[in-house]
């Protein structure tokens, strides 16, 4: 025990040291009792955590942690203390943690053990993940739709070639057939068929390699009342009622490209519709965008579907691609802006696209 | 015979169809449906259809004087996949026609064939009729020779 106050004073500099290294560390610093109850948590760990260090005092550590490894976490201290087996003590690995609003994140979680006046305290060290994941996500997505794109355009070439030989031929066999035989109708029926498959190839390719967008100014509400009119026509569509309501400046956008977006938009809304119901559109400004609300009166986005939205070749439709809005996102963000879907506490989905305007 | 098909196909009308006497064609692609395809439905409208199968044949037979109004070219053949022979036609036969197809056109290469002179990039598969009223519409300055 330090008896001079030379020593004393000693020992609290070097207390204040050591606490300024914890408390300013960048990395969150929780430690644990053989229990596994938070005995310390720094403020790096409670910027990660969202919690403030009094509140998570006392509690067991497993609440940083989502299921299952929060029910885990009790059977493997036990296992470690009674073992001796450690799976991260003194090793260390990249781990899901959860914060207090629920959303989890990956860390990299380092493990000491010590021994303070004959207990065993824990102290693990939390590194943040987060960017570093979302940059390999990034990266490992690029890639994977660069080499999509690589096989799409080989595929596209590949089926259309043979496709344009069948619909020729039998459109040449299908002309010499005597008028009104019963194979003249089988011939269009092959037609609309090589047709279905040839729109299928160049859904595939707008998603796979997406051309560049050609930007210009130009007034969305435009393009908006010229995509509804043209679903209009269709009779699958015409029970669709789409009204247009607001204003904003003109956004940098490729009209074409936009039009299939909104295409999408509407005749996902019209199909969730059964073909009859109402469509709103406002139009505003706000942050240098122009923003965009599309919303239906439809039965909305079904839970199970929520998560995988705009994921390529998922659909909850009986036919269908799954690329519509999986296009409509990568379209978007090709001119720099995004899209965001949900359903609301008072029904149908709500569609929220953001693009940049063209003078902000 | 071509009264006949405008009878068939009311959406071309008499004048047109007046408009569009017979044409000296040249089919160029590697697929022989595709040829026979657009053989036959040219033939059918009364032109003399020729073919070739690769861009050398069809460069022979510009190269031996032999002169087409309407020259229907595949972007990629066995032995080319860029726009040079597109660009070797317009100076062997520069009062023909080119129409070029192509399976996969990228922007670029639509821009690139248009700014060397042809008249339509018409991507497959198409629709036989739509590729018989290109070849009727197709301009035809006068014939040399």
């Amino acid at each position: 025990m330090p008896t001079s106050p030379d020593e004393i004073e000693r020992l609290r500099e070097s207390e204040a040291r050591l606490r300024s290294i914890v408390e300013s560390a960048v990395d969150g610093i929780i430690v644990i009792d053989a229990r596994g109850r938070i005995e310390a948590f720094n403020p790096g760990a409670e910027r990660l955590f969202g919690y403030r260090a009094d509140e998570v005092l006392g509690l067991s550590v497993s609440i940083l942690m989502p299921q299952p490894y929060r029910d885990e976490h009790d059977g493997y201290m036990a296992r470690y203390l009674e073992t001796g087996e450690a799976r991260i003590i003194g090793i260390g690995r990249d781990v899901t943690a959860m914060r207090k609003d629920g959303r989890t994140f990956p860390v990299h979680l380092s493990v000491g053990e010590m021994s303070l006046d004959g207990e065993r305290k824990f102290t693990g060290i939390l590194h943040d993940l987060s960017a570093r994941v979302q940059m390999e996500d990034r990266l490992r997505e690029q890639a994977a739709l660069a080499r999509l794109g690589e096989m799409a355009a080989v595929i596209a070439h590949e089926v259309k070639n043979p496709l344009a030989a069948v619909r020729g031929a039998i459109q040449v066999i299908g002309n010499r057939l005597p008028a009104g035989s019963r194979e003249v109708g089988v011939v269009a029926d092959i037609i609309a068929r090589i047709d279905t498959l040839n729109q299928l190839v160049k859904d595939l390719l707008l998603f796979a390699r997406p051309p560049q967008p050609r930007l210009l100014p130009l007034d969305v509400s435009l393009v908006l009342e010229a995509t509804a009119a043209l679903l209009n026509q269709d009779a699958a569509h015409a029970g669709m009622h789409v009204t247009i309501t607001g204003q904003a400046p003109p956004v940098m956008a490729d009209a074409e490209l936009l039009k299939i977006v909104f295409i999408n938009l509407f005749v996902n809304s019209s199909q969730a519709m059964k073909g009859h119901g109402e469509v709103g559109v406002t139009i505003a400004a706000g942050d240098g965008a122009c923003v965009v609300v599309v919303t239906d009166t439809g039965p909305g986005i079904p839970a199970a579907a929520r998560e995988r939205l705009f994921t390529p070749f998922f659909t909850t439709k009986s036919r269908g691609t799954g690329l519509g809005l999986s296009t409509v996102k990568r379209l978007l963000e090709a001119h720099h802006g995004s899209i965001e879907l949900e359903s609301p506490e008072t029904g149908g989905t709500r569609a929220t696209i953001r693009l940049p305007l063209a003078n902000p | 015979m071509s009264v006949i098909a405008v009878a068939e196909y009311p959406e071309m009308s008499p004048q047109m169809a007046e408009k569009s006497p017979p044409l000296q064609v040249l089919v160029v692609d590697d697929e022989p449906l595709i040829r026979w395809s657009l053989v036959e439905a040219l033939g059918d409208r009364g032109h003399l259809v020729d073919e070739a199968g690769d861009g050398a044949s069809a460069v022979n037979l510009l190269a031996d004087g032999r002169r087409f109004d309407v020259v229907l070219l595949d972007y990629r053949l066995p032995d080319s996949n860029d726009l040079q022979l597109l660009e070797m036609i317009r100076n062997l036969s520069p009062g023909s026609t080119v129409i070029m197809m192509t399976a996969f056109g990228t922007p670029e290469m639509v821009e690139g064939a248009l700014r060397l002179g042809a008249y339509r990039v018409v991507p497959k598969p198409f629709d036989v009729h739509d590729m018989e009223k290109l070849v009727a519409e197709a301009p035809r300055p006068a014939r040399g020779i």
